[in-house]
Formats: C-alpha cells, sequence, structure tokens
C-alpha cells in the first residue's frame, strides 16, 4: 500500500508544475473575466442612464441584470476548463509514454520495483482523478469567490446572486458547467464513473500497444471500440424496449463488467506481456 | 505523513469542497413549501380526479412539481431512478405503464396512438416514412392476456410519401386508424377501418383533401384513449400575406366523421367565431374563442369580461343548440393565464387577488351542463418561512 501512494505521489509530483500553470491561468483568467465583465455592464448602465436617458427599472427590463450566468458563458471562463480539459486528456497519454520515451527509459526502473505491477497502473489512474478532481473542486472554489467579486463591483439592485448549485441548474441551466460539477451526488457518480471508465479503456489500449508495438495500435483501438460498444449496447440494441430505470440499472452494470475488465487486462498485459 | 502533502491536500480539497456543496444543496432542498387541493364551493369530489402539473417559482428559480388531492410531488425530490420514469408525461401513458408494464415496452409515449375499449387496448406504431411502409399493430385482451401482433401495409399506394397517425379508436372488433397522408402535391385526412379477425383493413374514407400549405387540426381530446363516436376535423384555409411574412388564416371549416357508419357531416361554426386572432403576434388570449370536445358535442367558446359564452353542436342530431353562458366573475376572468380542455369539461386557472392575499385556483365548467361545477384552490398549506413571494404556474391539469 505504502509503494502505492509512494507511486501517486511520484505521478502528482512530475505533473506539479503543468498542474500550477493550469490553476493559475483558470484563476486569472476567470477573475479578470468577472472584473471585465462586470465592468462593462456598469458602463454600459452608466451609458444607458446618461445617453439613452433610460430609468433603472427601463434598463434592467431592456438588457437585464448582471449575474455568474454572464461571466460562466464568457469566452474567457470556458478558455481555461476547455484548456484544462485538453491538457489531461493529453496528459493521460503522456503519463504512460513518458516512462518509455523519457530521458533515461523510466518505465524499466518501475516496472522492477518489488511492488506488484498493477499499482502502477492504479497509481497512475488515481493521479489522474485526483487532479481532475482537485481542478473542478478548484473551480467550485472559484465561482464562489466570483459571486463575491460581483457582490463588490456591481450593486445590487442591479444582480442577481446565484450560489453554485442555482448556476448549474434548470433555473440558470449553465449545462456546460453543469457536465464538470453535476446538480446532484448521484450525477456526480454517474459523469466521473463514465470519465474513469475512459481513462481505464485508455490505460489498457495505450498497455496494448506497448506490448505489441505496431499490432498493438490495431489491438488497443480494437479493445476501446469493443469496450465502448460494450457499454452503448442497451442504448443501441434495447435503448426503446427497456424503461429508462432498467436501462441506467444495464448501464451501471456494464460500466462494471467493462471498468472490471479493462483493469484485469491492464494487469495481464504489466505482468505478462510487457517486459523489462 | 508530510511526504504526501500534495495527495493529502487534494483529497481533503476534493472531499471539502464536493461535500459542502451537496450537503448544502441537500439542507436548502428543505425550503420548499407544500400545497395542497381545497374545494372552495361545488362538488367536492372532483379534485380526486385531477392532476395538476406546474412549476413552483420563486424569483428567477423555480421547481416543477405534480400535485393531486393526496399530496404534492416537487420533481427535485424525486430519486435518480424516479426522474427518468417520466414525470412529466400524460397521465394516460403513466396508468398504462403502471397497469401493463411489458406490453408498453417499446412504445410510444403519446396518447394518440393507444386506444382502449372493452378490456383490450390497441397499439399502432406512430409513422411511416419513406422506406417504412408497414405499421406495427398489437392488441392486449387485458382478461385473457392473448396478444395480437399485425401489421398494415400500406406499400401499394406508390405515391404515399409519409403517413401520420394522429389517433387510435378501438370499438368491439374494430379498430380505427385516424392519420394525415402525404402525396406529392396534397395531404388527406383519412380514417380506414380495420377489421381485426381479419387483420386487414376493411374501409378507407378520405374526409379531407387539401393543398400542403393548409392545416388539418384534429379536435378530439387525444388523452383519452376510451372509445369516442365522433372524430372531429377542423381546416384551416391559409394565405401568405407578403406585408406581414405569415400566414392568415381566412377561412375554416369543421368535420365530424361518425366512425360506426361513417357519416361525414359538415358543423356549422357560429357567426363571428374564431380562434385565430387578426393579429398572430397578439398575445391576449381572451380575443379569440376556443373548440371543446366531448364524446356528443362541440363547443364552441368565447370569452366575455366575466365569464364564458359557447354554443355547442349536438353531434348526434347534427343541430346547433342555444346560446349559454357560465358567470365566472370579472377579476376571475382579468387573472386567467391557463386553459384546459377535458372534454366536456374545461378547467381555467385563474389569479385573484382578496385584501391583498392571492388565490389561485381552478374554475372547472361543464360545458354540456352550462355549469361552474367547481372552485378548486391551489392553497399554500405549508410555508418554509414567514413571508414568501412566490408564483404557480401551471402547464397542463388532466383527469385521472
Amino acid at each position: 500500500m505504502k509503494s502505492f501512494w509512494k507511486l501517486v505521489d511520484f505521478e502528482l509530483s512530475r505533473f506539479s508544475r503543468i498542474y500550477v500553470v493550469l490553476i493559475g491561468m483558470t484563476v486569472v483568467l476567470q477573475l479578470m473575466a468577472t472584473i471585465i465583465i462586470s465592468k462593462l455592464y456598469l458602463d454600459h448602465f452608466d451609458y444607458a442612464l446618461h445617453f439613452e436617458e433610460l430609468t433603472i427599472g427601463q434598463f434592467i427590463e431592456q438588457y437585464g441584470k448582471m449575474s455568474l450566468e454572464q461571466v460562466t458563458s464568457s469566452m474567457w471562463f470556458n478558455i481555461p476548463i476547455v484548456f484544462s480539459i485538453v491538457a489531461l486528456i493529453f496528459y493521460c497519454f503522456f503519463i504512460w509514454y513518458r516512462d518509455w520515451f523519457g530521458k533515461n527509459t523510466f518505465i524499466y526502473r518501475l516496472l522492477m520495483l518489488p511492488t506488484p505491477r498493477i499499482n502502477l497502473y492504479f497509481s497512475k489512474a488515481a493521479a489522474i482523478f485526483l487532479m481532475v478532481l482537485g481542478l473542478v473542486a478548484m473551480q467550485v472554489i472559484l465561482l464562489i469567490i466570483q459571486g463575491n467579486i460581483l457582490k463588490w463591483l456591481v450593486p445590487a439592485n442591479l444582480r442577481i446572486d446565484y450560489s453554485v448549485m442555482e448556476l448549474i441548474g434548470d433555473s440558470v441551466g449553465n449545462y456546460h458547467l453543469a457536465v464538470i460539477i453535476p446538480y446532484s451526488f448521484t450525477q456526480f457518480l454517474t459523469h466521473y464513473g463514465l470519465g474513469f471508465m475512459a481513462v481505464f479503456i485508455l490505460f489498457t489500449a495505450i498497455l496494448f500497444e506497448r506490448s505489441y508495438r505496431l499490432k498493438g495500435i490495431f489491438l488497443g483501438i480494437g479493445y476501446a471500440i469493443v469496450a465502448i460498444a460494450i457499454f452503448l449496447s442497451p442504448y443501441f440494441i434495447a435503448g426503446d424496449f427497456l424503461y429508462p430505470e432498467e436501462l441506467f440499472i444495464v448501464g451501471v452494470v456494464l460500466w462494471a463488467l467493462v471498468t472490471g475488465t479493462s483493469i484485469w487486462m491492464g494487469n495481464y498485459l504489466l505482468n505478462k506481456k510487457i517486459t523489462v | 505523513m508530510k511526504r504526501y502533502w500534495k495527495i493529502i491536500g487534494l483529497v481533503l480539497l476534493i472531499f471539502g469542497t464536493f461535500g459542502s456543496l451537496y450537503i448544502h444543496k441537500a439542507l436548502a432542498q428543505v425550503a420548499l413549501p407544500e400545497f395542497e387541493l381545497v374545494t372552495i364551493s361545488g362538488d367536492e369530489t372532483i379534485l380526486e380526479e385531477m392532476i395538476v402539473y406546474g412549476d413552483f417559482t420563486q424569483e428567477s428559480s423555480w421547481e416543477s412539481f405534480r400535485l393531486t388531492s393526496d399530496e404534492i410531488t416537487y420533481f427535485r425530490d424525486l430519486n435518480f431512478l424516479e426522474q427518468h420514469r417520466g414525470f412529466f408525461q400524460p397521465w394516460t401513458i403513466e396508468w398504462l405503464i403502471e397497469e401493463e408494464r411489458n406490453f408498453m415496452r417499446g412504445k410510444s409515449y403519446f396518447p394518440d396512438v393507444f386506444a382502449e375499449d372493452d378490456g383490450k387496448i390497441a397499439y399502432v406504431s406512430p409513422y411511416m416514412s419513406n422506406g417504412l411502409d408497414e405499421f406495427r399493430v398489437e392488441i392486449l385482451n387485458r382478461e385473457t392476456r392473448d396478444k395480437q401482433k399485425f401489421a398494415l401495409d400500406f406499400s401499394s399506394d406508390e405515391e404515399l410519401r409519409e403517413i401520420h397517425v394522429l389517433n387510435v379508436q378501438l370499438y368491439g372488433n374494430a379498430m380505427y386508424l385516424i392519420t394525415i397522408n402525404h402525396y406529392p402535391d396534397e395531404k388527406e385526412f383519412h380514417v380506414y377501418e380495420i377489421s381485426l379477425e381479419e387483420e386487414k383493413i376493411v374501409n378507407d374514407d378520405t374526409v379531407v383533401e387539401i393543398e400542403h400549405d393548409h392545416h388539418i387540426n384534429l379536435f378530439n381530446l387525444t388523452t383519452d384513449i376510451s372509445f369516442q363516436e365522433y372524430i372531429i376535423v377542423g381546416i384551416e384555409y391559409v394565405e401568405y400575406d407578403e406585408a406581414t411574412y405569415y400566414y392568415h388564416v381566412v377561412d375554416e371549416e369543421i368535420y365530424s366523421y361518425h366512425l360506426p357508419t361513417g357519416e361525414i357531416q359538415p358543423i356549422d361554426i357560429p357567426e363571428g367565431f374564431t380562434t385565430y386572432p387578426d393579429d398572430p403576434f397578439d398575445e391576449e388570449q381572451l380575443d379569440v374563442g376556443f373548440i371543446a370536445v366531448g364524446k356528443e358535442h362541440v363547443h364552441f367558446v368565447e370569452y366575455t369580461s366575466d365569464g364564458l359564452r359557447y354554443v355547442s353542436y349536438d353531434l348526434g342530431k347534427n343541430k346547433q343548440e342555444g346560446e349559454k353562458e357560465v358567470i365566472l366573475g370579472e377579476a376571475e376572468v382579468a387573472g386567467l393565464s391557463g386553459l384546459y380542455p377535458a372534454g366536456n369539461r374545461i378547467y381555467l386557472y385563474t389569479k385573484t387577488e382578496d385584501d391583498s392575499n392571492r388565490i389561485r385556483k381552478m374554475m372547472v365548467v361543464d360545458l354540456a351542463d352550462g355549469d361552474l361545477v367547481s372552485e378548486v384552490e391551489i392553497k399554500l398549506s405549508e410555508a418554509p418561512k414567514e413571508t414568501m413571494v412566490y408564483d404557480v404556474d401551471i402547464f397542463s391539469i388532466q383527469e385521472k
């Protein structure tokens, strides 16, 4: 167990610089977005009152109140989120290939460690999960801070205060944000359960490639296609026949099957096919 | 331990943030009010048949609910699996799924394509388009549990492009399929009679043939899947107005089709009655009338300043009856915010003020008798806060 945590810590440390950059970029751009959009709104408000000669009521009626909704739908808010998602997807590949193609083919040392090789697989997955959820948790805190900044900058009669949950719930309906910050705990398990299953499938596909090289590319792609097809099969085959709640239960069973198979296959490849 | 500060920090951040987020949400969720249906006057049994689908709104947030005489259920309070069970689907479908879960598998969630008569339920697959020239028919005998399945073949009609099933009726050993058939140059309103013994179409009546620009409307209440003897179809003839870039209704015709005999009768529309405003962008719903269809009558209803005025057409006798009036009250008409026909009954949702209290009530009018049969209030029975500014919007009222 100790080796596992050591490996997780090791993986986190290796990505920590990029991770800090991602956090820094998100904080700076999103706080900037909040300040700039609030300021633009207030400038517009001043202009409308002085030059269009609108009353406050007329202005609100025409242009609406300011809220975090405007901020979260802006480009500056979403760019760091997209960038972080792309970076973490890229890192899912990099976390394995750097061990082979890095300076000292580090993978040989890792595979020689006196610990079950599956720990290597799990530690890399755990590092990815921690980094993904850590970034999302940071986003939640940032949204609360942004809400407070909005309160400082925009007068109460010109703004609507939304909690994080209101922002992602049906009332406001920022559904893009609700993908990464699910509205309920069950949805949280569903969204990130699917994400983690995808990571395990990808890891196993990478290990196919590492085990069989050129032939392994096709095996890896084939494995990923088959795994995804199995998981989605009830939606295509029996989507009309099963009731939604039955479809969900079948989905959970297939999720466990695909995730379990991916881990088992990863273990097999690491132990039997990848040689030092 | 110090060595693992990154892991510990991230785990604490993740659990702390998401834990407090979902715990806070769960705690905040307690704060939804309870409403109940209370009879103000008239028939006290009516509220037992009602299901009110609506939204509780407060400031910028809203929560969907279903309100019956027993309880209020908020969509938000259902668990994950329950939320997938079709909270907003028509009561008829919910009832069918509850009663005949296996039969309902893989079938449409629109009641229009189901019919019920004499212990049998019929279903017709909902549409046909290019490349698919069969309709799947399934009949379940609820007593014997026998299932009958067969297909209706329309491939011999080569010109036919698409069929939309508007309604299905079941009467003894006959099933009726009410469709709009699309041809290259026109569309037609058909009533097909299907013999359940022979499993084939035994009669095909074309009730209406018009160009594609004009509209065909079925006025029957399609949430009621029990047998309706008369099919009421309306045609709206439209003309394109280049000034407004809008198709204006220039003429309306209504016909009844008697299913057992196949008799088609034109229905006289009362003079001056229209369901369309002169200005199509006029949002004032009180300017135009509406048509409600019961099993034996068609009602042409218009608003007055204090109620409803309507003319009923007796389908059996093929004649108009005298004008009737139902007094609702000026404030009630002014505060009208929704109208929900249910055969001979209509439910009017209105919001009025009484000593600075807002009263939200449904007024149930029986058009066959011309009576206001019941007034049912949506009453706040338990509020989470002492003072609360809120509203209740209704998007559907159905009868169980």
